[in-house]
């Protein structure tokens, strides 16, 4: 499954939540993957997250495939939405 | 070297420069500067590599996460975030992936390929377009660091196996943060001054501490045990078990002084008389807020932002001044903290700030004089002031105020600020304070018509003799004409005062003046509301104010007034001070 998100928090995917979406994604077994701009990398790496530098108003994508991919895309779009504030 | 004088009766291997007062003794524990790494070390087999480099990513893991529990207990959640991400990116698969493969694919030692992966790595985050991204290459280049440390097995200052007195070249400012507290007894460093970040912070932790002894690391490398004191700079190497019980028992008695006066905690400052002075805290950040919490001062009389802006490629955000604001003054809810707006000048150069050359930076484009010309960064500071209001009691003190004219502009600006903040949600319009250091003597001939702006100015000490006597503080050729004993300068500070008054400002010293010993009794007397100073000192201060009278302190003022000179004040001082003790 596909699911378009926009990072809505003022500093953008920064190291903090950058790390909050890696390890939130890393709590599943779905294979989530990020993809921006063409560029496609796995959403549960802190690294891969910070290398894209995305900044407020950015769109991007997340591409979920696995048996919890239903809880996933709930919950890692709640975190994006509430400017990782969870 | 020739015998130097101490008041010890054991004759001194060095006398350098003391930076915090007290007397320590025990073995140096040094901090070698890391040394560059070996790659030319021969590749053994695969799973030794492989081990090898477990054994030094676990051991990277594990002190970051003890930092991290660290940081957590004594500054606070916000900072420990940075090393959380370390944390993870130590664990990410991205980096540990390439380094497992080219050792065990491509028979490269760890360190080599450490270096490779880390340098691809750095490589995506400077090119970045982001200043944040590219900084993050820093954290990087620290966990590369600490990589390489584990392989070679070095000491950390966070993780001191055994008590003693750090030996160091220098310490930096994380280095610092993260000092083990339990253990170090004392510090030595072979490079800094008095007003360098580690002596800062010892002073600001009671840790007795000495500097400017080149080559220590060398020189101490087999000394079993050393002394210091950080009050007359001396270092003595311990020997004999006369020197060891001598030094123990001084280290004793310097302890057993900072727990006498734990009895001054919870106390008022006040004179023996009951006249009331408020002594307040200098701090740079909220590790310091905390240490005058626990000093017991009341309040913070000088905070200053220059920290928040320092070591960094962009300035901070209004959302990060915010934060930082607020907490400090979410700290002291019923005490007023004085926020310093930005400080800065030529002499201290800070990246995003461009102050052209100047002949003399002191005389030149600093402070509100720049922070004017640069008004998104200034006014940003300003609502980030406003905004954290709602936490606690704010006053805004501007430094390098030459006339009354500049601190009604700004007053102006701040109002502007205020109305653009208004119907931002959650924000209210609450009173704060509006004040100006005294640094330039001109300011001191307006302080009337500085009323109609501001309604407190507080005393730079520093800065207001360098001014006044025309001399570069730093400059030691020059140390004999930079005296607060001047009698000019102690009139200067008894007509200040006295206007002040007339004009209704409330009245403080926030240079290092405030927290003198010898100078209390005419701070006193000349009517000063409160003294602002480094927090440890505020017990002592009201120690020995509880031993002062009005009167008696009045009375040496007049004496003081009517002497001849320099010396005849020294004397005076030393008197009155003499009296006290008896």
């Amino acid at each position: 499954m596909e699911l378009l998100l926009r990072i809505k928090n003022a500093e953008g995917l920064h190291a903090r939540p950058a790390g909050m979406l890696a390890k939130k994604a890393a709590e599943f077994q779905s294979n989530i993957q990020i993809s921006v701009g063409g560029q496609v990398k796995s959403a549960k790496s802190i690294m891969a997250l910070m290398s894209l530098g995305l900044k407020k108003d950015q769109e991007f994508t997340l591409i979920i495939d696995g048996p919890d991919a239903e809880t996933a895309s709930r919950t890692l779009s709640e975190l994006v939405n509430s400017e990782f504030k969870a | 070297m020739p015998a130097p004088s101490s008041q010890h009766p054991f004759s001194p291997k060095w006398i350098a420069t003391g930076v915090s007062k007290g007397i320590a003794s025990g073995a140096p524990l040094l901090l070698h500067p890391p040394k560059p790494i070996d790659l030319s070390r021969s590749y053994g087999n695969a799973s030794e590599e492989l081990t090898r480099f477990a054994k030094a990513h676990a051991r990277v893991v594990s002190n970051i996460e003890s930092m991290i529990e660290k940081t957590q207990r004594e500054v606070g959640s916000e900072e420990a975030a940075i090393f959380e991400a370390h944390l993870m990116m130590i664990q990410d698969d991205e980096l540990l992936a390439p380094i497992r493969a080219l050792i065990e694919g491509e028979r490269m030692i760890p360190e080599m390929a450490i270096q490779k992966v880390f340098a691809a790595q750095i490589a995506i985050f400077e090119s970045a377009d982001s200043d944040y991204l590219r900084e993050r290459a820093l954290d990087l280049r620290d966990l590369e660091r600490q990589l390489h440390e584990a392989h070679l097995g070095h000491a950390s200052a966070a993780h001191l196996t055994q008590e003693g007195i750090l030996v160091a070249e220098d310490l930096t400012p994380s280095q610092t943060l993260l000092l083990d507290r339990t253990k170090v007894l004392g510090i030595v460093t072979e490079k800094g001054g008095e007003t360098s970040h580690s002596a800062i912070i010892a002073r600001t932790l009671g840790i007795p501490a000495i500097t400017g002894l080149p080559d220590a690391l060398t020189v101490l490398a087999n000394t079993p045990c050393i002394a210091i004191d950080g009050k007359e700079g001396s270092l003595f190497e311990v020997n004999g078990s006369h020197e060891r019980d001598y030094f123990d028992a001084r280290s004793r008695d310097y302890h057993a002084e900072l727990k006498s006066l734990d009895a001054y905690k919870g106390r008022p400052s006040v004179t023996h008389d009951q006249h009331s002075i408020l002594l307040m805290g200098n701090i740079g950040g909220i590790s310091d807020a905390r240490s005058a919490i626990e000093s017991d001062a009341e309040g913070i009389g000088l905070f200053r932002t220059e920290f928040l802006f320092m070591g960094r490629k962009t300035a901070p955000t209004l959302e990060e001044q915010r934060k930082a604001y607020a907490e400090i003054l979410g700290l002291f809810p019923a005490r007023e903290v004085i926020i310093r707006t930005l400080d800065i000048g030529g002499d201290k150069p800070i990246d995003y700030i461009s102050i052209a050359k100047e002949e003399n930076p002191f005389l030149g484009v600093r402070a509100i004089r720049y922070c004017m010309k640069d008004l998104p960064l200034f006014t940003t500071q300003i609502k980030a002031m406003l905004l954290a209001n709602q936490w606690g009691n704010l006053s805004i003190m501007l430094p390098m105020v030459s006339r009354a004219s500049e601190a009604i502009k700004i007053r102006e600006l701040i109002d502007r600020c205020h109305q653009e903040l208004s119907g931002t949600p959650g924000y209210a319009a609450l009173p704060y304070k509006l004040g100006a250091m005294v640094e330039i003597p001109s300011l001191i001939f307006e302080l009337k018509e500085l009323k109609t702006a501001a309604s407190f100015v507080s005393v730079g000490t520093n800065d207001l003799m360098q001014y006044s006597f025309a001399v570069d503080r730093m400059n030691p050729e020059l140390k004999d004409l930079y005296s607060p004993y001047h009698l000019g300068f102690l009139r200067m500070m008894k007509l200040l005062a006295d206007s002040a008054k007339d004009a209704g400002l409330s009245l403080g010293i926030c240079g290092e003046l405030g927290g003198q010993d010898d100078l209390l009794p005419l701070w006193v007397a000349m009517g000063f509301d409160k003294l602002s100073m480094t927090p440890n000192e505020v017990l002592s201060k009201r120690r020995l104010l509880s031993k002062l009278t009005l009167q008696s302190c009045r009375g040496l003022l007049n004496e003081i007034m009517a002497s001849k000179n320099e010396h005849e004040i020294k004397i005076l001082l030393e008197t009155f001070h003499r009296g006290l003790e008896s």
